[in-house]
C-alpha cells in the first residue's frame, strides 16, 4: 500500500494563512464590534470603543428599536417583498429570457425595448407619477412591481438557455412536449443553481432597499424594514425638538444604529446558508459558453 | 451547524418582534360641536399607533380624522420635493423652512402650490399671535400668508430672551485646583483660559499615560477659539450700514492663527479636525480631557454627567466638573439667540374652505387656556397626574405622543417649568441654572443675534453661493493643522472665492 505523503506546512503557507487571517479579521471585526456596541451600555462603549467581549450587557438599544411597532410590520412587509417579489421576479425573468431565446416575431425589437431603459432611466418624478396613476401608491405592489425584472438577469438567463444543448429540447419536442412543458419540466430543473443564486441576489436587494419605501409608502405600518430602521435612526438623532423643548430621547444613538444594523442584517444572513451550495455554480452559470 | 445558527438567528428575531411595543390607551370623553366629520391628510414624524390620547381628544372634539403621511426630518430632499413636484402634497404639511430652502417656499407660494391662509379676523388669538411674532412677516409672499409659523417660545414672541443654553465651556474643576489655577466663581479671562489649558498639558492632571487632552470641542465649527475671536465669522454682518463677509475680517484670521498655534503646541486636541459626532464629548467623559466646548443645555449636560458617573466612579460631579465662564479676547462672554420660529405649516391648495376653517378652529383652541394647558402638559392621568395640593407630576413626556400633528404647529413647543426636575439630575440643573443666570446678568455677556433680513434673503447669488460656509469650514479645519503660518493659504482661499462673494455683497448692499 502506497503511503500517503504528508504535506509540509511551509513558510509560504504560513504567509498565506496569515494574510487571509488578517483580511478576514479586518472584515469580521468591525461587524463583531458593531454587534458589541449594540449590546453594551453607552458608558462601556465610550470607555472601550473597540472590544473583544461585552464587559456589561444592556439591550436598551434593541428595546428602543423594537418599541417601534413599525419594526414588526416592517419585517412582515420586507418578508413579503422578498418572497412575493422574488417569486414574481423569477417567473417574469424566466419567461422573458426563455421567450427571447426562441424564434419569436419582433424579438430584436422587444430586446431593444428592454435594453434602452437600462441606459436612459425615466427618473424619479415620472416613476412617481406612474406609480401614482397606476393606483399603486402606498401599497406593497409599489415596492415589488417596479423592480420585478432586471434586464441584466434576463441577459444572463438568456445566455444560460443558449448554452444548453439543443438536443434536449428537440428530443422533448419529439416526445410531444410544448414550450411550457419544456421550460418547466426540462430546462428549469437544470437551472436550479442559477435560479437560487439570482433569487438570493434579488432577495438581498429587496430586503435592503429603503428608498422605494421612502418614496411610495406614506403609512408607517406599510413601510419595509429598512425604511423603518432608517426612520428609527433619524428619530434617535433628532436634535431640533430636543434643544427647543429641553427634552432628551434617553437612548444611545450609536447603540441604536448598531442594533438597527443587526436587526436589518440578521434575517438575510439566516437565509444565506440554505442557498450557499448553489452559489458557485450559479454565479458562473451563463458566463462561459461551453 | 450553519443551518442551526440560521434557525437560532431567525428565532431570536421572532422573539424580538414579539416584544414590539404596544400602544397605551386612555379613554377620551369629549363632545364635538361639529356635525360633519372631516379627514385631513397630514405629515407626522411619528407613526399613528404611537400617538397619545391627546390626538384622540382632538379628533373627537373637532370631529376630524387624520390620514398620516409619515415623514422624518431628513426627508425634505426626497419626499417633500417630490410631493410638491407631483401635486401630491398632503392637506397639512409641516416642514422646517430655513435659509437654505426659503427660496423654494417662496417659489411654491408664487406658483400656487400652497394654499393662502385666509384673513384671521375671526380668530382673535391667532391674529394676536401673528401680530406679535417677529418672524411671521418674513413668510408673507406678495402680502399673502402661505405658512403658519410657530414661534420657538409662545411666551417670547419677540425673541427677546437669548438662548442661554448655548455653546460654552465646561471643565474639570478638580484638575484646575490640582494645577493651582482654579479661580472662585469659575470666571476666567482668555489669557487665564489659555494658561489653564497649557497647565493641563504640562502637568497631566488626569494621570493618563498618554497625557491629558487640554482642550477640545464638539465637531467643527463648535470648538474653541473661532467663535470667541470672531463671533459672526461664518456669515455676513452689517457694519456701518454695509454688509461685510466676516471670513474676511482680521479677527477671523486671528482666530485661525490662534487655533493653529494651539494645535502646534498640542493644546488643541490633535484629532479635533477629524472628530465625528460625540468623539470630543466621549474624551471628556472618559476622563482624558480637561476643557470641553459643548452645548450647555440640560439634556446634553445630563448625558455627560450620567456617563461620567458610570465611567469615573470616584468623581464628585457637582464639585469636580463645572461650567467655565471664559471671556473672549474682546472681553465679552459670547452667547447666542436662537432663531425665533420652530416650524412652518403649509396647506394644500386642494384643501376646501370648510377644512381650512376647521383647522383654524383647532389652532385657535390651542391658544385658549384649555389648549395651552394641553400643549404644555398633555392629557391628565396619561401624561401627568395632579395631587390634592394641585401639584402636577409628569409621568409621560407630552411632546412625544403628539408631535407635529397639532400643538407644535400652532404655538411651538413649550418648556414646562416643573418637568426638568423630574428628568434631570440636581447637578445638571444646578449647572444649567448657574449658567443661565450668569449669562443673563453678567456685564460681559454678549449675544449673537439673528439678522432675519439676511436669514430670509432670497437674492439669486446669495442663494447660489451663501457665505461659502462649508468651503470655509473645510479650509479652516485643514489650516488649523498646517505646519507653517496659515495666513497666506487662508488669504489665497479667500481670494479664490472673492469674485463670487463680491457678487453676493453687491446683491446684499444694493
Amino acid at each position: 500500500m502506497r503511503k500517503k505523503k504528508l504535506k509540509r506546512f511551509t513558510f509560504t503557507d504560513f504567509c498565506i494563512y496569515a494574510i487571509v487571517a488578517i483580511l478576514g479579521f479586518t472584515v469580521f471585526y468591525p461587524l463583531y464590534n458593531s454587534v458589541l456596541i449594540s449590546i453594551v451600555p453607552q458608558y462601556e462603549a465610550i470607555k472601550h470603543p473597540f472590544m473583544l467581549y461585552p464587559p456589561k450587557l444592556d439591550f436598551s438599544a434593541y428595546k428602543f428599536a423594537f418599541e417601534s411597532t413599525s419594526v414588526a410590520s416592517g419585517v412582515f412587509v420586507s418578508g413579503m417583498k422578498v418572497i412575493l417579489g422574488g417569486a414574481l421576479s423569477m417567473v417574469l425573468t424566466l419567461l422573458t429570457s426563455y421567450a427571447l431565446t426562441r424564434p419569436l416575431p419582433g424579438r430584436r425589437l422587444i430586446y431593444a425595448f428592454l435594453l434602452i431603459p437600462t441606459y436612459f432611466s425615466g427618473g424619479i418624478i415620472p416613476n412617481y407619477l406612474l406609480i401614482d396613476q397606476l393606483g399603486l401608491m402606498n401599497t406593497i405592489w409599489a415596492l415589488i412591481l417596479p423592480s420585478s425584472v432586471s434586464f441584466g438577469t434576463v441577459v444572463i438567463f438568456m445566455r444560460y438557455f443558449n448554452s444548453l444543448p439543443e438536443e434536449l429540447e428537440e428530443s422533448a419536442r419529439l416526445d410531444g412536449a410544448n414550450d411550457i412543458l419544456i421550460l418547466f419540466k426540462i430546462l428549469i430543473p437544470l437551472m436550479k443553481p442559477i435560479i437560487a443564486t439570482y433569487f438570493l441576489y434579488g432577495a438581498v436587494a429587496n430586503w435592503n432597499s429603503w428608498f422605494d419605501g421612502l418614496l411610495y409608502i406614506r403609512t408607517a405600518s406599510k413601510m419595509p424594514i429598512q425604511t423603518v430602521l432608517r426612520n428609527i435612526i433619524q428619530e434617535s438623532t433628532i436634535s431640533t425638538m430636543e434643544s427647543t423643548s429641553g427634552e432628551e430621547i434617553a437612548v444611545y444613538t450609536e447603540g441604536v444604529k448598531m442594533a438597527c444594523l443587526v436587526i436589518g442584517m440578521a434575517p438575510i444572513m439566516a437565509f444565506y446558508p440554505f442557498l450557499q451550495k448553489y452559489f458557485v455554480t450559479g454565479i458562473t452559470a451563463g458566463a462561459v459558453k461551453g | 451547524m450553519k443551518k442551526i445558527l440560521s434557525v437560532v438567528l431567525a428565532a431570536s428575531m421572532l422573539c424580538g418582534l414579539c416584544s414590539c411595543g404596544k400602544k397605551q390607551t386612555t379613554a377620551v370623553d369629549v363632545e364635538s360641536e361639529f356635525d360633519k366629520k372631516l379627514t385631513f391628510s397630514i405629515t407626522s414624524i411619528v407613526a399613528e399607533d404611537q400617538f397619545g390620547p391627546e390626538v384622540d381628544y382632538i379628533k373627537k372634539k373637532f370631529n376630524i380624522d387624520f390620514d398620516i403621511y409619515n415623514i422624518t426630518e431628513a426627508d425634505w430632499g426626497e419626499k417633500v420635493r417630490i410631493w410638491m413636484a407631483t401635486g401630491n402634497m398632503p392637506d397639512i404639511m409641516q416642514a422646517s423652512i430655513n435659509n437654505k430652502n426659503f427660496a423654494e417656499y417662496m417659489q411654491w407660494a408664487q406658483q400656487g402650490l400652497l394654499r393662502e391662509i385666509p384673513d384671521l379676523s375671526n380668530y382673535p388669538k391667532l391674529q394676536a399671535l401673528v401680530d406679535g411674532h417677529d418672524c411671521d412677516d418674513y413668510f408673507m409672499v406678495d402680502g399673502k400668508r402661505y405658512a403658519w409659523v410657530s414661534p420657538n417660545n409662545y411666551y417670547d414672541l419677540k425673541g427677546e430672551l437669548p438662548q442661554t443654553g448655548g455653546y460654552s465651556f465646561i471643565y474639570r474643576r478638580d484638575w484646575a485646583k490640582k494645577v493651582g489655577l482654579y479661580k472662585e466663581g469659575d470666571v476666567y479671562t482668555w489669557k487665564e483660559f489659555e494658561e489653564m489649558a497649557r497647565a493641563f498639558k504640562e502637568q497631566n492632571p488626569s494621570g493618563n499615560s498618554a497625557g491629558t487632552i487640554p482642550l477640545l470641542g464638539d465637531i467643527f465649527p463648535h470648538f474653541a477659539g473661532i467663535m470667541q475671536y470672531s463671533p459672526y465669522w461664518e456669515q455676513y454682518k452689517k457694519i456701518d450700514g454695509e454688509y461685510v463677509w466676516c471670513m474676511d475680517l482680521p479677527e477671523t484670521t486671528e482666530a485661525l492663527k490662534w487655533a493653529n498655534n494651539m494645535y502646534k503646541e498640542g493644546i488643541l486636541w490633535q484629532d479635533q479636525n477629524v472628530a465625528k459626532s460625540k468623539d470630543a464629548t466621549n474624551k471628556f467623559v472618559s476622563g482624558e480631557a480637561g476643557i470641553l466646548f459643548t452645548l450647555v443645555a440640560d439634556y446634553n449636560i445630563d448625558s455627560i454627567f450620567k456617563n461620567m458617573k458610570s465611567i469615573l466612579t470616584d468623581i464628585n460631579i457637582g464639585e469636580d466638573v463645572a461650567e467655565m465662564y471664559v471671556t473672549a479676547p474682546d472681553g465679552k462672554m459670547w452667547g447666542q439667540f436662537s432663531i425665533n420660529y420652530l416650524y412652518a405649516t403649509m396647506f394644500s391648495p386642494k384643501m376646501t374652505e370648510e377644512k381650512m376653517e376647521r383647522i383654524l378652529s383647532i389652532f385657535e383652541w390651542y391658544l385658549s387656556d384649555e389648549g395651552i394647558e394641553m400643549a404644555k402638559y398633555g392629557m391628565k392621568d396619561y401624561n401627568y397626574t395632579v395631587d390634592e395640593a394641585g401639584n402636577k407630576t409628569i409621568i409621560k413626556d407630552s411632546l412625544r405622543g403628539c408631535p407635529f400633528v397639532t400643538k407644535a404647529m400652532v404655538s411651538g413647543v413649550k418648556k414646562e417649568d416643573n418637568k426638568s426636575e423630574q428628568i434631570y439630575s440636581k447637578e445638571t440643573l444646578d449647572l444649567c441654572d448657574r449658567f443661565e443666570e450668569k449669562m443673563l446678568t453678567s456685564d460681559t455677556s454678549s449675544f449673537r443675534k439673528y439678522d432675519y433680513e439676511l436669514y430670509f434673503f432670497t437674492g439669486e447669488k446669495y442663494m447660489q453661493y451663501g457665505s461659502y460656509y462649508y468651503d470655509g469650514c473645510e479650509t479652516i479645519k485643514r489650516l488649523i493643522t498646517a505646519p507653517g503660518d496659515p495666513t497666506a493659504e487662508w488669504e489665497a482661499w479667500k481670494n479664490s472665492v472673492r469674485p463670487k462673494i463680491n457678487e453676493v455683497l453687491a446683491e446684499l448692499n444694493n
